[in-house]
């Protein structure tokens, strides 16, 4: 069976509250792009399953095919082949539509997701394409394993208050949760230098019947105010004393 | 729009129920609710309560049946994240997710985006609604209402369902959300054995360790400690953020913290135009410093 994990290539969502600006209601165009944060631990748990069960895995994503040189981080970390289906609407129908489009194409049977994107942020794209393909859908999950001497997964899901383990069969769609046991790899040399031969296919976009789920209004950037105050450092026993004092006077301690 | 009757699904969890009842009643008060359980009653302020005591999962077809029978659904938490999309598509629903703040009157709801660097507004045009909700930001209405759950059969095949096979509880050690001093750590204190000096600050100043998601990726200290967008919330008077960039995403959990203190080698550190108290040093250093200083004065 072939594998898919869906990822997005987003600006840098560590760009600091002061340097985030917008342009067409959409953050600006002019910072790095890097691979979603839950898209990158998503690959990871397909790699995973892909040495574990010895199958094919497809990178996937919705979006410009000038996006390549990012989106080749999933090749160089250790996934077969990258699919890029051309094309820049935000709109998660449109994208989840398209996904599946390249989902039954390239006869995939298990997908991937990471939880959330991270700029839209609206964890809608993975439960969708679950929905259009009518596949079982699992949410926050952070490792999958293909049983040995059946059909069946059983997959680890990390809820605020426990850890679930469930098995199942048959096709299904999970969103990947961040934990330590699916931390990122780091693509080593090797790996590297082989994704250079790895087969890139790009596909042509196709309009989903447009789904009026809501009405964008406005965007706005939030506006906070705060008073800071630098302490002196040139004797940190002295800045302690200091603190301790001010806190005290401020009935914090 | 008239809303004349509502929706409620989710978990049986008193703050998700809450939150819900809260928000369902700004609808309209004609409410009723499922719930994944295995209680008998559930205090809620609803006419009737469907019960299922399996994973949304295995009753999803079950759920769409019920619920196209109302104007707007509301649902949060896990449950949400299993239902609401696939509900929105089966139901030809217009949706919203990850709401944050709802202004009732116009049908808007807004969502914080970019790591809480942008809010967008969505309008709701047309019924059904689903709306999705973002825990902790809504008020937890209790209700002293007590409802009999009617349990529903899940209806799919045996060979589709997903079972659990193993449940392992996270023993949870601190409660992060109610303490009133936090000392949070990043991927500045570089080890675990950094984490333990932390811990015992915040002992000595009568508050519990938290830290940045870079901490807990590291495996320093566990993933209940996280605090920010997907992590807790705090609500402490005081904050001590050592280590510590200060990402958007870190910074939306500690809002409504009253007293940020930063300590951190980089002048240029986003944290410190958050932090009420800046101090420009090596944590380790200024830890010392504190414990010696604490000492002093508390003997
Ligand atoms: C969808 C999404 C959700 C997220 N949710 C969360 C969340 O809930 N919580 C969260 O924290 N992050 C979250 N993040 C991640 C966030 O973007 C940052 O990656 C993370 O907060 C960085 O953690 P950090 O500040 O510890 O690390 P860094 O950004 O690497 O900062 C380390 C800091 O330590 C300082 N430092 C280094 N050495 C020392 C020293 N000896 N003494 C003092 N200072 C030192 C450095 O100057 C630097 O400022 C999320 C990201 C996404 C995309
Ligand atoms: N354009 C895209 N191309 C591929 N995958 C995507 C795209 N947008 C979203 N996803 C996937 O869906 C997840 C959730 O996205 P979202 O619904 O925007 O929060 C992401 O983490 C990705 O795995």
């Amino acid at each position: 069976m072939n594998i898919g994990v869906c990822i997005k290539v987003v600006y840098d969502y560590e760009t600091p509250a002061e340097k985030f600006h917008l342009g067409n209601n959409r953050m600006h165009g002019d910072y790095k792009e890097v691979l979603g944060l839950y898209d990158e631990h998503a690959i990871e748990v397909a790699l995973q399953l892909k040495s574990n069960m010895n199958a094919k895995l497809y990178a996937i994503s919705y979006a410009k095919s000038d996006k390549v040189s990012v989106l080749k981080k999933a090749l160089s970390m250790g996934s077969d082949e990258l699919i890029v289906i051309n094309g820049e609407k935000d709109d998660p129908f449109q994208t989840a539509y398209n996904l599946v489009n390249a989902i039954n194409k390239y006869d995939i049977g298990l997908v991937v997701f990471g939880r959330m994107s991270s700029d839209l942020e609206r964890e809608m794209v993975p439960p969708l394409s679950a929905a259009m393909l009518n596949w079982r859908y699992l949410p926050y999950v952070i490792s999958i394993t293909k049983d040995e001497n059946n059909d069946r997964f059983t997959c680890i899901q990390q809820l605020e208050d426990k850890n679930l383990t469930l098995s199942l069969g048959g096709k299904f769609v999970a969103s990947i949760t961040d934990a330590p046991c699916n931390l990122p790899r780091i693509p080593n040399l090797k790996e590297i230098m082989k994704s250079k031969s790895k087969p890139i296919h790009i596909e042509d976009e196709v309009n989903f019947t447009s789904f009026d789920w809501a009405r964008e209004m406005d965007v706005k950037i939030p506006t906070y105010e705060y008073v800071n105050e630098m302490l002196p450092n040139e004797d940190l026993n002295v800045t302690a004393k200091l603190l301790i004092d001010n806190l005290k006077k401020e009935h914090y301690l | 729009m008239k809303v004349n009757n509502a929706l409620i699904i989710s978990d049986d969890s008193k703050d998700r129920l809450g939150e819900l009842n809260f928000v369902s009643h700004k609808f309209c008060n004609n409410i009723d609710a499922i719930v994944f359980s295995n209680k008998s009653e559930i205090e809620i302020d609803a006419n009737k309560v469907f019960g299922f005591n399996t994973l949304p999962v295995n009753a999803i077809d079950r759920i769409a049946q019920i619920a196209k029978n109302y104007d707007v659904i509301l649902t949060n938490g896990i449950v949400g994240a299993y239902v609401g999309g696939i509900l929105a598509y089966k139901l030809n629903m217009s949706c919203v997710f990850g709401v944050n703040e709802i202004k009732y009157d116009d049908f808007i709801f807004i969502h914080s985006a970019y790591g809480d660097k942008a809010l967008f507004e969505y309008k709701i045009e047309r019924l059904p609604a689903l709306i999705v909700l973002k825990e902790k930001y809504f008020e937890a209405l209790a209700s002293t209402n007590k409802v009999n759950v009617e349990y529903v059969e899940a209806d799919v095949s045996k060979q589709d369902t997903v079972t659990v096979i193993k449940e392992e509880k996270i023993e949870k050690t601190v409660d992060l959300g109610k303490a009133k001093i936090v000392v949070g750590g990043g991927r500045g204190i570089g080890s675990k054995e950094g984490f333990a000096i932390l811990e015992k600050i915040a002992k000595k100043l009568g508050g519990v360790a938290g830290a940045s998601r870079a901490a807990v990726d590291n495996n320093w200290i566990s993933y209940q400690y996280q605090i920010g967008q997907s992590g807790a919330m705090l609500s402490a008077d005081v904050y001590f953020a050592f280590g510590i960039s200060g990402a958007t995403q870190h910074l939306a959990g500690i809002k409504n913290v009253k007293c940020v203190i930063a300590i951190n080698t980089d002048e240029q550190a986003p944290i410190f135009k958050r932090a009420r108290y800046n101090i420009v040093a090596d944590w380790k250093e200024f830890v010392n410093a504190l414990i010696n200083q604490l000492e002093a004065v508390n003997g």
